[in-house]
């Protein structure tokens, strides 16, 4: 412990000495300060970033066995789950880490509602966090097509369907969103570049918007 | 971390054992109990997260599908060559001079497949311009192992690689 000590100690003073980083970890993470009233409650936004990270982690590792293919998708995961060592813990992890995520956008959003933290100067946080239940939900969405199981199949049936309730332009958006007719391959491909590129991208980018409005207009105090 | 009042990192390399009592590092404080506790913990959380990552990076099961190639000679026709996979080798079969023989198609020299040449009755590696003959044997380019030899045997006028 004290040679671990000495050794940071000697890092961090060269590094230190270069980029006075010390500073900026103690001010920003170290020795931050919150405010006295702050509770448990308030670490439900940080858990949801914390378990979109633990995601984005175990997709990578999914990744390198998970074939976008309507006649190879279902064989790849089940490979993963049965033949690949400890792949069926990264495989649940990443599916029940998905339903946490949403219960845990959930409870952040019902606190910043119910102890109404969304009122000025931080609007804007609500309205990007409101853009981040969405990505999180469209991910959690089309994630569930991937595995192409018949619940999968089915729960994209259903779920795709809900546009069409859309007045004039509903069947036209059913069917961009399939990119057919009916699920297909296609519809797997698709969902696919959503879940892998699109969807992170635009969360992490609207994430950094949100953390940085938290940081500029600092944490809510209670009324 | 970041919600955590303690301070832990901002301590690990500030004053070490200087604020304990003792007035020696030798002497055992409350603090340095605390960090040996913080680090062991660390040591099982990060062994609980290493482990699934790193049995993750081993290679997977595979169940062993590798079936037995089973050719009736009667297929077989004069100076015609013909391929199969098995477990991710590329075997060659050709009947010359009345006589199956079977190689590994790998070139000897940088493992490119190899191919039938009919007319000629060599075997041409498409990367260095390696010769081999239908006995496998080295005859041209920048090699000088024979193709690799697959056993088979012929039982009821059927050539059989196990």
């Amino acid at each position: 412990m004290n040679t671990i000590a000495k050794l940071t100690k000697a890092i961090m003073g060269e590094v230190d000495e270069r980029f006075h980083l010390t500073p900026v970890i103690e001010q920003n993470l170290t020795r931050k300060r919150v405010p006295k009233t702050l509770s448990w409650a308030g670490c439900f936004g940080g858990l949801a970033f914390l378990i979109f990270l633990i995601q984005i982690f175990t997709g990578i590792l999914l990744l390198m066995y998970y074939k976008s293919d309507a006649e190879r998708a279902w064989d790849s995961v089940t490979f993963v789950k049965s033949n690949v060592p400890m792949g069926w813990l990264i495989q649940r992890i990443h599916s029940v880490g998905a339903n946490f995520m949403i219960a845990l956008v959930f409870l952040h959003m019902a606190r910043v509602a119910y102890l109404r933290i969304f009122r000025k100067p931080r609007e804007l946080h609500w309205i990007s966090g409101s853009v981040l239940l969405l990505t999180t939900t469209m991910l959690a969405f089309t994630g569930y097509l991937l595995p192409w199981t018949q619940l999968s199949y089915w729960g994209a049936k259903v779920g795709t369907e809900i546009p069409s309730a859309v007045p004039l332009l509903g069947q036209y958006i059913v069917l961009l969103i399939r990119r057919g007719p009916s699920i297909s391959g296609e519809t797997l491909g698709f969902f696919f570049a959503m879940h892998i590129w699109v969807l992170p991208g635009i969360s992490v980018l609207v994430m950094m918007l949100h953390f940085l409005m938290i940081r500029r207009t600092g944490i809510s105090r209670p009324l | 971390m970041t919600s955590c009042q303690c301070n832990h990192g901002a301590e690990s390399f500030g004053e070490m054992g200087v604020n304990s009592p003792g007035g020696g590092p030798s002497q055992p404080s409350r603090r340095g109990f605390f960090h040996a506790c913080f680090a062991v913990m660390t040591g099982i959380a990060g062994f609980i997260v290493a482990f699934p990552i790193f049995s993750f990076m081993r290679l997977p099961k595979r169940i062993n599908t590798a079936k037995s190639i089973e050719l009736p000679l009667a297929t077989l026709s004069e100076s015609q060559a013909l391929f199969f996979e098995r477990e991710g080798t590329q075997i060659v079969v050709i009947y010359t001079n009345r006589e199956p023989k079977a190689f590994d198609a790998a070139c000897t020299h940088l493992g490119c497949l190899v191919s039938w040449d009919q007319n000629e009755h060599v075997f041409r590696c498409p990367c260095h311009g390696a010769v081999f003959n239908d006995q496998g044997a080295a005859v041209k380019g920048p090699v000088n192992m024979p193709l690799k030899k697959i056993k088979f045997e012929i039982a009821k006028g059927v050539l059989v690689i196990a």
